[in-house]
């Protein structure tokens, strides 16, 4: 069992470190569209929180996902 | 000079990442914590628990302290005295970027060379700010210091750009540092300090400073207002460290005419002295379209001194497919693009451009593209030698203007400028075409006329020949000319040579569908972008799966840009789509996201009454500014719709305009 939480905690570690430094792919994108204007969860936002379409169209666009924090932020600020 | 306008701007800089950065590490510390007696680890060689514990604590302590640095690195840019001499630069129009960051401190001066040797008269290089201040007030400009030198020995300016966000000061700083480096720095005080530091530091030696690169997804990773919060505030410390500083806006790359609209009114309008362009045109002649449109804009938004237009980073397009690979040119073809792409800048009121790399190397060169004049041995190119040729050609100080002949599809590039009278750069704009040179509508050859071609020797006189000349796609050189304006059309206010259409439209039942004016095929190596095309009630139709991952739910559109662009203030358009769906039982619909003055923006949902044959839906666009914007025009997208979506035509109409419907 000792040995095995070890393992967990080593693995969590390394994991974590990856993460950090393997850059991102290259994304063409311009600009975020303006997904605020949308209504959640609706038809025209693909039935998903304006986060989750504006990190989808980003996919679509430039081959990889935004996280949920930046998609947020990104929603925010079009709503001010 | 004017002194820098105190201006506000609505939105602010991202204040919260401190707070949320120190709760997000103090969990993780109490996490450590709670875990350590849980896991009752023994003690090994590594001691990988204490370690663990013992960062998490030093974590906590350094995110405690966050604010306090915060507070104490205000900005220390310094005031400059009146009465300094003012800096005199070159004022010569030829740049090429030099990526600093890929060469080594002795390189940097044999790259240096290299440029003036090609004939290059302006430096322009990104200035990372993770690089150059990785720890807070802790600065390393060596490689910069070098730079700036080697380019003053040589006699040529500098252009910093100024950009990406060190970690310790970046609103993401938990993402990957790909992401966090290009994200909006945390509170404003940090950036402002960086570009007065900066600015300081090179006064009276650098004077035009770009706030950011290209602002593309690359490169950066926040909204237009967020741009603008960062533009102002480093306009203010640029300004206030060296009131001769010139700052230069950026776009998103394209020539994003609805953005570069957005920065030209208040306050972002007060903050910036030129526009930096990304052109990504597959030939260079249709940039003269954007620059046209620019310079309107520019013109009727300038309140005090006009803005300058400085194309930055001229390199190909990049396509915006699934592999986002760049267009592969041959080293002729490459040769005949650079010339093209200065000559036509400059004619369309372009005051300085850089090609996008000086040299090739591993970091610069993204999927293999080799967009270098030097090989990775500082060893020219052949566009190298065609740019120099070009450059020996025109003048320092150039004026130049861009004419289409007559009827026929050759344009010229005639130079002004002192020493360049008369002469001038004609190509093919489509394909080749055989022309007698003493019968080219508007151009009378001097007595002392000459003509050659770009590949070949200037002694090869074409003239000599006394044979019709071909002319494609590489320019040919003839000087001693003068111009009948009368028998030229100048390319400016671009004008369709084919009468103005009512309407365009896309339909998949003619053989050749686009010839109505709406291109849709091009963009099918898009992701999630290719619908199958299949008959559907005796038409055949695009059908559009509201699936994103396995299959296409969208169809791209593209408008004839003699048919509509930049629609600014313009009437509104409407979109007129004839579709279907099969199940009575289930809900269908489409909607569209479209190029607009606010980006790209998206239209009401259009319901789909299911099992009724072909329909027509038309949807009205307010707002449609179809400049190309990522280069399309409009999507339709049927990714809310419950099943499959056929689409059969597609027709674009504009408010004011006849006989929308087709005949």
């Amino acid at each position: 069992m000792k040995t095995y939480a070890r393992w967990v905690l080593v693995l969590t570690v390394v994991v974590t470190l990856l993460i950090a430094v393997v850059p991102a792919k290259r994304a063409e994108a311009a600009e975020y569209p303006q997904v605020a204007q949308l209504k959640e969860f609706s038809p025209e936002a693909g039935y998903m929180s304006l986060a989750g379409y504006l990190r989808y169209l980003m996919f679509v666009q430039d081959g990889s996902w935004m996280s949920r924090a930046e998609a947020s932020r990104i929603v925010k600020q079009q709503r001010q | 000079m004017t002194a820098p306008e105190v201006t506000q701007v609505s939105g602010t800089f991202p204040q919260k990442q401190s707070r949320r950065r120190g709760v997000q590490v103090g969990a993780a510390a109490c996490l450590a914590l709670l875990l350590y007696p849980c896991l009752s680890l023994q003690a090994s060689p590594f001691d990988w628990e204490g370690r663990l514990v013992r960062l998490a604590v030093k974590a906590y302590k350094t995110a405690a302290r966050a604010p306090e640095k915060a507070r104490a690195a205000a900005a220390t840019a310094k005031p400059v005295s009146p009465g300094q001499p003012a800096w005199q630069p070159a004022e010569s129009p030829y740049g090429v970027v030099l990526d600093v960051q890929s060469l080594s401190l002795q390189q940097i001066p044999q790259a240096v060379q290299a440029a003036h040797q090609l004939g290059f008269r302006m430096i322009r290089t990104v200035v990372p700010w993770d690089e150059v201040e990785p720890q807070p007030k802790r600065f390393r400009f060596q490689k910069y210091d070098a730079l700036v030198d080697s380019a003053r020995s040589c006699g040529l300016d500098v252009l910093l750009t100024l950009s990406y966000c060190p970690p310790w000061a970046s609103s993401l700083a938990s993402e990957p540092a790909a992401i966090s480096s290009r994200a909006m720095p945390e509170g404003g005080e940090a950036w402002s300090r960086f570009v007065g530091t900066a600015v300081a530091r090179y006064k009276q030696k650098v004077r035009l400073w770009q706030i950011w690169e290209r602002l593309d997804m690359v490169n950066f990773r926040g909204t237009r207002q967020d741009y603008a919060v960062l533009l102002v505030a480093a306009s203010k410390a640029a300004k206030l460290a060296d009131p001769l500083a010139q700052v230069l806006a950026s776009e998103p790359g394209g020539i994003d005419l609805g953005f570069i609209a957005y920065l030209c009114q208040p306050p972002t309008l007060s903050s910036f002295d030129a526009i930096c362009l990304n052109p990504r045109v597959d030939t260079p002649e249709l940039a003269a379209r954007y620059l046209s449109v620019l310079r309107t804009i520019l013109q009727r938004t300038a309140s005090g001194p006009s803005k300058r237009i400085y194309v930055t980073d001229w390199s190909f397009p990049i396509a915006h497919d699934a592999t986002g690979s760049s267009l592969p040119l041959s080293p002729a073809e490459l040769s005949s693009f650079v010339v093209r792409a200065y000559a036509v800048a400059f004619a369309m009121g372009a005051e300085r451009v850089f090609w996008t790399e000086l040299r090739d190397s591993a970091a610069n060169s993204p999927r293999g593209a080799s967009w270098g004049l030097l090989d990775e041995q500082f060893q020219p190119r052949p566009a190298a030698t065609a740019l120099k040729a070009f450059f020996d050609f025109a003048p320092q100080k150039l004026s130049a203007e861009l004419w289409a002949l007559g009827d026929t599809p050759v344009r010229m590039v005639s130079l002004g400028g002192e020493g360049a009278a008369g002469r001038a750069l004609l190509w093919s704009a489509t394909g080749e075409v055989k022309l007698d040179p003493t019968e080219l509508p508007g151009v009378k050859l001097g007595p002392h006329a000459h003509m050659w071609a770009l590949e070949h020797p200037a002694e090869d006189d074409l003239l000599q020949h006394g044979d019709a000349v071909t002319f494609g796609k590489t320019p040919v050189f003839l000087s001693d000319v003068e111009l009948a304006p009368t028998q030229l059309s100048k390319v400016g206010a671009w004008s369709a040579s084919s009468p103005p259409k009512d309407y365009v439209y896309l339909d998949f039942s003619e053989t050749t569908s686009e010839k109505g004016g709406i291109a849709s095929s091009k963009y099918r190596s898009w992701r999630a972008a290719a619908p199958e095309i299949l008959s559907v009630q005796d038409r055949l139709a695009a059908k559009l799966v509201p699936d994103g991952q396995t299959a296409s739910p969208f169809l791209y559109c593209d408008v004839d840009d003699d048919f509509l662009f930049y629609n600014s203030g313009g009437s509104p358009v409407t979109v007129e789509v004839t579709a279907s769906a099969a199940n009575a039982t289930v809900p269908a619909g489409f909607n569209l996201m479209y190029d607009s003055p606010r980006g790209h923006v998206f239209s009401s949902w259009q319901s789909v009454r299911p099992a009724t044959g072909w329909q027509q839906y038309v949807i009205t666009l307010p707002e449609a500014l179809f400049a190309n914007k990522n280069g399309f025009d409009f999507r339709l997208s049927a990714l809310g719709s419950k099943q499959p979506v056929f689409v059969a035509r597609v027709v674009v109409g504009q408010e004011g305009r006849p006989n929308r419907q087709q005949p």
